[in-house]
C-alpha cells in the first residue's frame, strides 16, 4: 500500500482519548482490541480477522526477537514483529487493565 | 457475448506461478462443454480436514497431517452415490478467495473457473472447522456468493467440545440457508448421511442472496462493476457480483489488484481507477468496507449456531505449548528431538540391517549354487542381487525416518518448530515456514520443493527450492552408511557401554550426524548469500496458524510409513534394478582375453573407461575411477552409488573365490581394495569423509531437477542449482581431502 487508509469505520471503535499502540508493543497476556491495519500485508490480516474493535490477546513471544502468537477470534495465528507492527491497537478501555 | 476465450490474459500464465498447467482461463461463468460427470469440489481454510472426509468419502489415500498446507495440489477421486459416481475434486485449503501463496491460487482458480484443465466444480463442499467457525464461515461467506450450489460440512466438533463449545448444524442450516451436516470423518460418523445428501446438492438452487450489506454508496459501485463487468466480459449476473465484491476488495495498488484487473477488459479497468481514486479523495477504503461486512455477518450467523456450553478451559495444547513453545526449553527440546533422530536412524536400524544385508547374501549364494557358471550366473548374482540388496539394506533406516517425520506432521510439532525457528530462519531470508519443506527434504527434496507451495512470499520460496535438495535427503543415507559403516569406528563418543549394548553417542552416529549438520548449515548459508546477492527485494510475510495438538492416529502413521516404504522398495525393484543390470554389462563388456585379471577387466570395460574419463576432475578430492563411476552413475538417483560399488566390487572379484567373498559385505571389499601403484589402500577414512561431503552437497538428482524446473516455471533456476550445487561440492571435498592430508590424515 503506498496510500494511507483513514478509516471511517473504526472511529467509533478507537476513541481518541484511548492509549493506543501497535500490536508489537503489548506484552505477553495483554489484551487489547484492534483499531486499524496498515501495510502491505493488510488485506490479509484483515480477511484472517483483524478487523477493527475485534479483540486480540498476546499469547507468546518467541526468544530472540522472533515471531508472536496472537489469540483472536477463538483460534491462534503467529506473526512476526514486522506484521504486528502495522496492526494498531487499543489498550485504553477498562476491560484490558 | 465475447467468444470463449477472447479474455485470456497474456500473463497469466506467469501468474500461476505454481501452477503444473498450462492456465489459459475461459470466461469464468463459461459451462465447461462435453461435462460427463457431476464434479464436487472440496473448499476450506487449511488444516480443517479436508482430506481426511476426501480419503473417507473416495476410499483413497491422500496426504494427511496436522498442520496447515498439507494438500498443495488438486486432487480427484471417485465417490459413488445412489444417484451415481460424482467426481470430488481436495484442494488446497484457502483463507480467502484473494490468494496470497501459490497453493491457494491453485483452489481459487479452481473455484472461479480460471484453470482450463479443471472444469468449474458443479458444486461446493465447504469444510468448516467447528472448532474455529469465525474465521472458516468468512470463506463460507465468499464462497456463498458464487452462485454454485454449497454444502456446509462441520468438522473437528470433538475438538470443539474440548474448548467448552458446540455449533448448532440446524440453526446454522437455518441461518445460512443451504444445508450443514456435521461428521467425525475419521471414525466414519455421519457419512452417510453426508453423502446422501451430497448426491442431492448439484441439483439444488444456488444459496440464497447474500446477507451482508455495505453502505449505499459502497453497494452501488459494486452493482456498477457488476454490471461493467456484465456488459464488457461477458459475465453471468452472479459471476459478474462475485468478480466485483473480489476486484474491490482488493488493496488498491498491489500486485494482487494489478494482476486481476489484467483479466478484465480495458473499460473495467478505466472505470475502476476512476472510482477507487474518487473513495480514496472521500477517506473511505472499500476493501475495508466489504471485510468488516462479511465478517459483521459472520458474526450474526456465529451467534445464531455457536453454543459456549462451558467456561473456555485451559486446553492440553495450551499446557503443552507452555513447555514445547518455552523461551528457553522449547529450542532445548527441539535440539534433543533432532538428535534422537540421528542416534536411533543409526543405532536402532542397525540390527534390522544387518538381518536384511544376511538375507541377500543367502540369496545370492543359494542362486549362485543353483546355477551354471557363466554370464548369466554373474548377472543374476552379481547385477540383480547384489545391486537390488545393496540398496534394500537401507530400509529400516528410511522406515524410522519416515515413522519421525510422520510423527512431527501428525501430532501438530512441525508448526511449533517453524514457530521456534522463524527468526533464525528470517536472518538468511528464508522463513519460518521453510521449515516445513526443509524438513521433508530429509526424506526427499521432491515432496519438499512442492511444499514450498505455501510460502506467501515469493523470493522466501524461491530461495527455499533453491536450497531445499542441500538437505539430506534419505537416497543418500545408503551412501553414507555403507561408507561409515566400513571406515567410522562405533567408538563411544560419550555415554554408557552395558555389555554389547552401547547407550549415548558414538562416533559413527556423530558422523551421520556432522553429514545431516553440513547439509544444513551448507542450505542456510547458502540462503544467506542467495539473499545478500541475488534475490534482494520485499521482505517476507510470516502469517501461521498454530494448530491444536492431535493423537497420531496409530493406523495411518503406520499406514504412510509402509507405503513410503514400499514405493522405497518398488523402486529398487524397477529403477535401481534395471540400473543395476545395465550397470553389470557396462562393467562385463568388452571382454578382455581369458587370463585377464578381473580387476583389469573392470578397468578396461565401458564404465571402466567411462571412469577413467572423470578420474583427473576428482582426483584432487581423493576419488579413483571407481568412484567415478559411482558418481556417474548417481546421476540417476543417488542411492545407485551403492548399486554400483556393489556391481564393481562383485564383477572385479578372482572368480576362484567367488562364493567366499560374495557373503562379504561391500564395505569389507572396499576397506580390502589396494591401489595397484601405490600400494595403498583406495579407501581411507579420509576418502570416505570426502565422499560423504560429495554427497551431501552435490546435486544428483533427476527428478528432482525436473520438479525444481516445472515449479519455477523454467531452466534458469534449476541450471543455476546444479551448477552452484556442482560447485560447491567440489570445493568443500577439495578443502576436506587435502586440508585432511596436510594434517596427516590418510
Ligand atoms: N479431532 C479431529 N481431528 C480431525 C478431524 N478431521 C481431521 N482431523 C485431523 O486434522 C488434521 C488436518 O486434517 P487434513 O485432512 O490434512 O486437513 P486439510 O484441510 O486437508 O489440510 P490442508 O491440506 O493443509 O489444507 C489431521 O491431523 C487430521 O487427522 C476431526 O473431525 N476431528
Ligand atoms: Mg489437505
Amino acid at each position: 500500500m503506498k496510500r494511507s487508509t483513514p478509516n471511517t469505520s473504526s472511529a467509533a471503535d478507537c476513541p481518541a482519548t484511548a492509549a493506543q499502540c501497535t500490536l508489537d508493543c503489548l506484552g505477553k497476556g495483554q489484551k487489547a482490541r484492534v483499531c486499524q491495519v496498515e501495510g502491505p500485508n493488510r488485506c490479509r490480516l484483515m480477511e484472517l480477522g483483524f478487523t477493527s474493535g475485534t479483540e486480540v490477546e498476546i499469547s507468546r513471544r518467541a526468544a530472540f526477537g522472533g515471531p508472536l502468537e496472537v489469540r483472536l477470534r477463538s483460534y491462534r495465528l503467529s506473526l512476526r514483529c514486522e506484521e504486528a507492527s502495522s496492526i494498531r491497537v487499543e489498550t485504553g478501555s477498562p476491560e484490558f487493565t | 457475448m465475447k467468444p470463449t476465450g477472447a479474455t485470456v490474459p497474456p500473463d497469466e500464465r506467469a501468474a500461476a506461478a505454481a501452477d503444473t498447467s498450462r492456465s489459459v482461463p475461459p470466461p469464468p461463468d463459461s459451462s465447461s462443454p462435453a461435462r460427463t460427470r457431476t464434479v464436487i469440489a472440496m473448499v476450506g481454510n487449511p488444516n480443517c480436514g479436508k482430506t481426511t472426509l476426501f480419503n473417507a468419502l473416495t476410499g483413497l489415500r491422500q496426504k494427511v497431517g496436522n498442520y496447515p498446507g498439507v494438500t498443495v495440489e488438486r486432487k480427484e477421486g471417485t465417490l459413488n452415490t445412489a444417484a451415481g459416481p460424482i467426481t470430488l475434486i481436495d484442494l488446497p485449503g484457502l483463507y480467502s478467495l484473494t490468494p496470497h501463496s501459490p497453493d491457494e491460487r491453485i483452489a481459487r482458480d479452481v473455484l472461479l473457473g480460471y484453470r482450463a484443465d479443471t472444469p468449474r466444480p458443479d458444486a461446493i463442499v465447504n469444510v468448516v472447522d467447528a472448532s474455529n467457525l469465525e474465521r472458516n464461515l468468512y470463506l463460507t461467506s465468499q464462497l456463498l456468493d458464487l452462485g454454485i450450489p454449497v454444502l456446509v460440512v462441520l468438522t473437528m466438533n470433538d475438538t470443539a467440545a474440548l474448548h467448552g463449545m458446540r455449533v448448532d448444524a440446524d440453526a446454522l442450516q437455518e441461518a445460512l440457508g443451504v444445508p450443514v451436516r456435521a461428521v467425525q470423518a475419521a471414525k466414519r460418523r455421519g457419512l452417510p448421511d453426508l453423502i446422501e445428501t451430497l448426491a442431492e446438492v448439484p441439483s439444488q438452487a444456488p444459496p440464497p442472496a447474500r446477507t451482508w450489506t455495505l453502505p449505499p454508496t459502497a453497494e452501488r459501485e459494486i452493482e456498477e462493476m457488476a454490471g461493467l463487468l456484465q456488459e464488457h466480459d461477458g459475465l453471468s449476473p452472479t459471476a459478474a457480483f462475485t468478480e466485483a465484491a473480489l476486484l474491490l476488495g482488493l488493496p488498491d495498488g498491489s500486485p494482487l489488484q494489478q494482476e486481476a484487473l489484467r483479466r478484465w477488459s480495458p473499460t473495467v479497468r478505466e472505470h475502476i481507477r476512476t472510482d477507487l481514486d474518487a473513495f480514496a479523495a472521500e477517506g473511505i477504503d472499500l476493501s475495508t468496507l466489504i471485510t468488516e461486512a462479511r465478517y459483521t455477518d459472520v458474526g450474526r450467523l456465529v451467534a445464531r449456531a455457536l453454543r459456549q456450553e462451558a467456561a473456555v478451559p485451559v486446553t492440553l495444547s495450551d499446557k503443552l505449548d507452555r513447555v514445547f513453545l518455552h523461551r528457553f526449553w522449547g529450542y532445548v527440546i527441539f535440539l534433543v528431538l533432532m538428535a534422537t533422530l540421528f542416534q536411533t536412524m543409526f543405532t536402532w536400524a542397525s540390527y534390522p540391517a544387518d538381518l536384511i544385508a544376511g538375507a541377500v547374501d543367502a540369496a545370492g549364494q543359494w542362486i549362485a549354487a543353483r546355477m551354471p557358471e557363466g554370464d548369466l550366473r554373474d548377472l543374476v548374482v552379481n547385477g540383480a542381487v547384489a545391486g537390488v540388496g545393496n540398496t534394500v539394506v537401507f530400509l529400516p533406516q528410511i522406515l524410522l525416518l519416515f515413522l519421525f517425520i510422520s510423527l512431527l506432521e501428525d501430532t501438530g510439532y512441525l508448526a511449533r518448530a517453524a514457530f521456534l525457528m522463524d527468526r533464525l530462519m528470517s536472518r538468511v531470508g528464508l522463513h519460518g515456514k521453510s521449515f516445513i519443506p526443509l524438513l521433508s527434504s530429509y526424506a526427499c527434496a521432491i515432496p519438499g520443493v512442492m511444499a514450498t507451495r505455501t510460502i506467501e512470499s515469493s523470493r522466501a520460496r524461491l530461495l527455499t527450492i533453491l536450497v531445499a535438495p542441500l538437505m539430506s535427503c534419505s537416497a543418500r543415507i545408503p551412501v553414507y552408511a555403507v561408507m561409515i559403516g566400513a571406515f567410522i569406528p562405533a567408538t563411544l563418543v560419550f555415554g554408557v557401554q552395558l555389555g554389547g549394548l552401547k547407550l549415548g553417542l558414538t562416533l559413527q552416529a556423530l558422523t551421520l550426524f556432522s553429514m545431516y549438520a553440513l547439509g544444513t548449515v551448507a542450505a542456510f548459508g547458502m540462503a544467506a548469500l542467495f539473499n545478500r546477492t541475488l534475490l534482494k527485494g520485499d521482505g517476507p510475510t510470516f502469517l501461521m496458524e498454530m494448530p491444536p495438538y492431535r493423537l497420531p492416529s496409530l493406523r495411518t502413521v503406520v499406514l504412510t510409513m509402509f507405503e513410503r516404504a514400499w514405493l522405497f522398495v518398488k523402486r529398487a525393484g524397477t529403477v535401481i534394478l534395471a540400473l543395476s543390470i545395465v550397470l553389470w554389462f557396462l562393467s562385463t563388456y568388452p571382454k578382455q582375453p581369458a587370463g585377464t585379471p578381473p580387476s583389469e577387466q573392470m578397468r578396461q570395460s565401458y564404465a571402466g573407461l567411462a571412469g577413467r574419463t572423470l578420474e583427473p576432475f576428482i582426483r584432487p578430492l581423493g576419488f579413483d575411477w571407481k568412484m567415478g563411476i559411482g558418481i556417474i552413475s548417481s546421476f540417476a538417483a543417488r542411492e545407485v552409488f551403492v548399486t554400483a560399488m556393489g556391481t564393481i566390487y562383485s564383477v572385479s572379484e578372482d572368480a576362484a573365490e567367488d562364493e567366499e567373498k560374495l557373503s562379504v559385505a561391500l564395505g569389507e571389499k572396499m576397506k580390502a581394495d589396494v591401489n595397484p601403484t601405490t600400494g595403498r589402500p583406495t579407501f581411507t577414512p579420509l576418502v570416505a569423509i570426502s565422499l560423504m561431503v560429495f554427497y551431501v552437497l552435490a546435486m544428483q538428482c533427476i527428478s528432482t531437477v525436473a520438479v525444481v524446473k516445472r515449479e519455477t516455471n523454467g531452466w534458469k533456476w534449476p541450471l543455476f542449482q546444479i551448477a552452484y550445487m556442482t560447485g560447491l561440492a567440489w570445493f568443500t571435498s577439495f578443502l576436506v581431502y587435502q586440508g585432511g592430508r596436510l594434517l596427516g590424515f590418510g
